[in-house]
C-alpha cells in the first residue's frame, strides 16, 4: 500500500512499516530502516550505525525538517492547490511592499506589458505589468498603501 | 562589569539591524553610553535591546527616519550626543551629514568629510589613485564632445559602462560590440541621471576572469596608517557580495603586501584618518587595479577581525575620538588562520531573490568553536519591508581554509529561520561546490554555476518521510510529549555505540 507525500514541491511515493522502534521506508524498491527518538525538541535518528540529529518545526502548511545540510518542507498532497487560476490577469503583489505609483484609472484600456503599479519593497522598485490587453475594472489600492504578498491590487478584464 | 575606564562619551548609532548591534556592543565595551535610534517599523527591533537609550526618529520609510539628517541631528543635539557612528549604508558615505555632525560639535566616527568627498565620485577617485602611483583599470571619461564609439574602440571591447557617481553596482552595463554600445550609452546616462543626479558616465576595459579583492585600512589622526590582510570578495550576484574570505586563494603574501602598500598610498593622498577599504580588481595574470575607496566600516569587516584579532569597530571609534593606534604593521602581515563569511538575506533564491519579509516564527542560531554570528533578528521580530533585506552574517574561523569552510557549512546547516525564505541553502551550495572548495573561482562564479546552486539535497528524503510519520503519530508537538529522561534512557540503551 503506497502513499504519497509532497516534499519541497515534489511528490514522493513510499511505503512505510513499523516494527518496534524501527521505521521502515521503501522508495523505488530500496529499503531504509530508522530508529527514531524524541529528545527535547529534536529527533535523534539512527540509520545503520550512524546517528543524525533532526530539527523540526510544524507550521500550518506543513512540517519543516532539517537533516544535516538539507531542508525539507513536507505536507500531504493537496487537491485544492490548483484551483486558483481565474484571476491570473489581475495585478498582484509578488511580495509585501508599499504602493509607490498607480499608473491607471478604472475604465482605462491597457496593453500587455504596460506598467500598472509600481511597488517598492526593501529599497527596490518593482514595476508590475499587465499580462494581457484589457480594461481596468477595479483598483483596490492607493499610493502609500502597504500591501501583503499576493494581495490583488488591480482587477483587469481581458479583451 | 566594566572593561574600560575612559571618559564616558555618549555615542549615537545612526543605523539599524545587525550593524547597529555590532556597533552598540563596541560602544558599551569601550565604556561609553550606547544610544540607538529607531523608526516606526523598528519599535520592537532587536537592536534597541543593545542600547542604553533609544530615540524615535521618524516614520518607517528610510527617507523619513534613518536618512533624515535634520531629524537625527535634532535628536542628537537634544540628547547631548558626543559622537555619531553611521554604520554602513544609509548616511555612512553622505558628506553633507558628516559636515553637519562636525559643525554641530559632535565627533563623526568616520574620515574627514573632505576625504569622503575626494573619493565619493568614481572618476575623481581614479584620478587620485593615478596621482598616487597606483594602477587603475584602463578607462575613459565621456565628456560632452567625446564620441562614444571612438572612446570604446580606443580601449577595445568588451567594456564596462559605469556611472561616475554610482555605487553598489547600480547603473553598470557590459557592452561587447559597437552595436551594444550605441544601444546602451544613452540609457546608461539617463539611469545615472535618475539614480545619482549626475549623468556623467565613463568606460572601463572589462577584465577577464576578474577577482574582487579589497584591502582594509585603519588610520589615526597622528599619521599612523596600516593595512590588513586582503579580503577575497569575488562571490557576487549582480555586483553584491555574498561570501567573503581572508586570506585569498588567488594572491600570495608578496602580492598582498604590494596591494596593501598601494592602498596606503591612496589613503595618504586623501589624508584619511579612520577605518576604510580600498577595493581592487585583480585580473587573470594577477595584475591589480584600483577600483574605489569605501569610506565606512563594511559589511564584511568581521572576516578581517577574526584573522587578526583586532576589533575594527572599536578602533574606528577610538581614533575618531583622538586616540592613536596601538599596534604596528608587522603584527598584521601574517593572517592568523582563515576566516569566511556568509551574508544571510531575507530573499527567496528560487523566486529570483525577491525579498521575503514578515514575522520570524522560528529562529535557531548556530554556535560552536570558531563560529561568530552578527545578526539583527530574533523570534517574533517582523523583518520590515522598508530596508535592506540583510538578516545576519555567519562568520567561521579555522586554523586553515579547509577547517573554516567545514565550520561555516556546519553552522549554516544549524541555522534555521522560518517562515521567511533566506539565502542559507543557496550559500551552502556555493561553498560545497568543488571549484569553490579548491579556491578556484572569480566574479563569474555564480553566473557560471547558476543552475547547480539550486540543487536540493535528496539524500535524506527517506529519513524525512520516517520522521514525518513518527511526528504525525505524536501529533506534531514541539513539546516534550514524553518524560525527557525516560526517552533519553530508552535512547541510550539502543544507541550501543555511545558510552555513558
Amino acid at each position: 500500500m503506497s502513499e504519497t507525500v509532497k516534499i519541497n514541491n515534489k511528490l514522493w511515493e513510499y511505503e512505510l512499516d513499523k516494527e518496534d522502534n524501527c521505521f521502515i521506508v521503501k522508495i523505488d524498491g530500496k529499503v531504509y530502516r530508522y530508529e527514531i527518538y524524541m529528545i527535547g525538541d529534536e529527533l535523534f535518528v539512527k540509520e545503520n550505525n550512524k546517528y543524525i540529529k533532526i530539527s523540526y518545526f510544524q507550521e500550518k502548511d506543513g512540517l519543516n525538517l532539517w537533516a544535516e545540510d538539507a531542508f525539507y518542507k513536507i505536507s500531504e498532497e493537496s487537491e485544492e492547490e490548483l484551483i486558483e487560476e481565474e484571476s491570473e490577469k489581475d495585478i498582484k503583489a509578488p511580495m509585501p511592499g508599499i504602493i509607490k505609483e498607480v499608473l491607471v484609472e478604472v475604465g482605462q484600456h491597457i496593453s500587455k506589458g504596460q506598467t500598472v503599479v509600481v511597488l517598492e519593497s526593501m529599497k527596490m522598485s518593482n514595476e508590475l505589468k499587465a499580462s494581457v490587453d484589457g480594461e481596468i475594472k477595479e483598483i483596490f489600492v492607493a499610493v502609500g498603501d502597504q500591501v501583503d504578498a499576493f494581495a490583488t491590487l488591480v482587477r483587469i478584464e481581458s479583451e | 562589569m566594566e572593561y574600560s575606564e575612559c571618559e564616558k562619551k555618549r555615542i549615537l548609532v545612526a543605523n539599524r539591524g545587525e550593524i547597529a548591534i555590532r556597533i552598540l556592543k563596541a560602544i558599551r565595551e569601550l565604556g561609553h553610553t550606547a544610544i540607538a535610534i529607531y523608526s516606526d517599523a523598528d519599535k520592537f527591533s532587536p537592536h534597541l535591546t543593545f542600547a542604553d537609550e533609544a530615540y524615535y526618529v521618524g516614520e518607517s520609510e528610510a527617507s523619513k527616519s534613518y536618512l533624515n539628517i535634520d531629524r537625527i541631528i535634532e535628536v542628537a543635539k537634544k540628547n547631548k550626543i558626543d559622537g555619531i557612528h553611521p554604520g554602513y549604508g544609509f548616511l555612512a558615505e553622505n558628506t553633507k551629514f558628516a559636515d553637519v555632525v562636525k559643525s554641530s560639535n559632535m565627533v563623526w566616527v568616520g574620515p574627514q568629510p573632505k576625504s569622503m568627498y575626494d573619493v565619493g565620485n568614481k572618476i575623481r577617485a581614479r584620478e587620485i589613485a593615478k596621482s598616487a602611483g597606483v594602477p587603475i583599470i584602463p578607462g575613459v571619461t565621456l565628456g560632452s564632445n567625446t564620441d562614444p564609439v571612438d572612446a570604446a574602440k580606443g580601449l577595445g571591447f568588451p567594456i564596462l559602462i559605469k556611472a561616475s557617481a554610482g555605487g553598489g553596482g547600480k547603473g553598470m552595463r557590459i557592452v561587447r560590440d559597437e552595436r551594444e554600445l550605441i544601444d546602451n550609452v544613452d540609457i546608461a546616462r539617463k539611469e545615472a541621471e535618475s539614480s545619482f543626479a549626475d549623468p556623467t558616465i565613463y568606460f572601463e576595459k572589462l577584465l577577464e576572469e576578474p577577482h574582487h579583492i579589497e584591502i582594509q585600512v585603519l588610520a589615526d589622526k597622528f599619521g599612523n596608517a596600516y593595512y590588513f590582510p586582503e579580503r577575497e570578495c569575488s562571490i557576487q550576484r549582480r555586483y553584491q557580495k555574498i561570501v567573503e574570505e581572508s586570506p585569498s586563494t588567488t594572491i600570495d603574501r608578496m602580492q598582498a603586501k604590494s596591494m596593501g602598500e598601494a592602498a596606503l598610498k591612496v589613503i595618504k593622498e586623501i589624508a584619511y584618518d579612520s577605518a576604510g577599504t580600498v577595493e581592487f580588481m585583480v585580473d587573470k595574470d594577477k595584475n591589480f587595479y584600483f577600483l574605489e575607496v569605501n569610506t565606512r566600516i563594511q559589511v564584511e569587516h568581521p572576516v578581517t577581525e577574526e584573522i587578526t584579532g583586532i576589533d575594527l569597530v572599536a578602533n574606528q571609534i577610538e581614533v575618531a575620538f583622538g586616540k592613536s593606534l596601538s599596534f604596528n604593521q608587522d603584527s598584521l602581515n601574517i593572517p592568523k588562520g582563515h576566516a569566511i563569511e556568509a551574508r544571510i538575506y531575507a530573499e527567496d533564491p528560487v523566486n529570483n531573490f525577491i525579498p521575503s519579509t514578515g514575522k520570524v516564527d522560528y529562529y535557531k542560531i548556530p554556535y560552536g568553536a570558531g563560529i561568530r554570528l552578527d545578526d539583527g533578528a530574533c523570534k517574533g521580530f517582523e523583518i520590515p519591508i522598508h530596508y535592506d533585506p540583510i538578516i545576519s552574517k555567519v562568520i567561521a574561523r579555522g586554523k586553515d581554509r579547509k577547517q573554516s569552510l567545514y565550520r561555516l557549512h556546519k553552522a549554516l546547516s544549524d541555522y534555521h529561520i522560518l517562515p521567511l525564505k533566506t539565502t542559507i541553502s543557496f550559500i551552502m551550495n556555493i561553498i560545497k561546490h568543488p571549484e569553490f572548495i579548491k579556491g578556484n573561482y572569480d566574479t563569474n562564479f555564480i553566473n557560471k554555476n547558476y543552475e547547480k546552486l539550486f540543487d536540493e539535497n535528496e539524500e535524506y528524503i527517506p529519513l524525512a518521510i520516517a520522521c514525518y510519520y513518527y511526528l504525525s503519530s505524536q501529533g506534531f508537538s514541539n513539546e516534550y510529549n514524553l518524560d525527557g529522561r525516560e526517552t533519553l534512557k530508552e535512547c541510550w540503551q539502543h544507541l550501543t555505540n555511545f558510552r555513558g
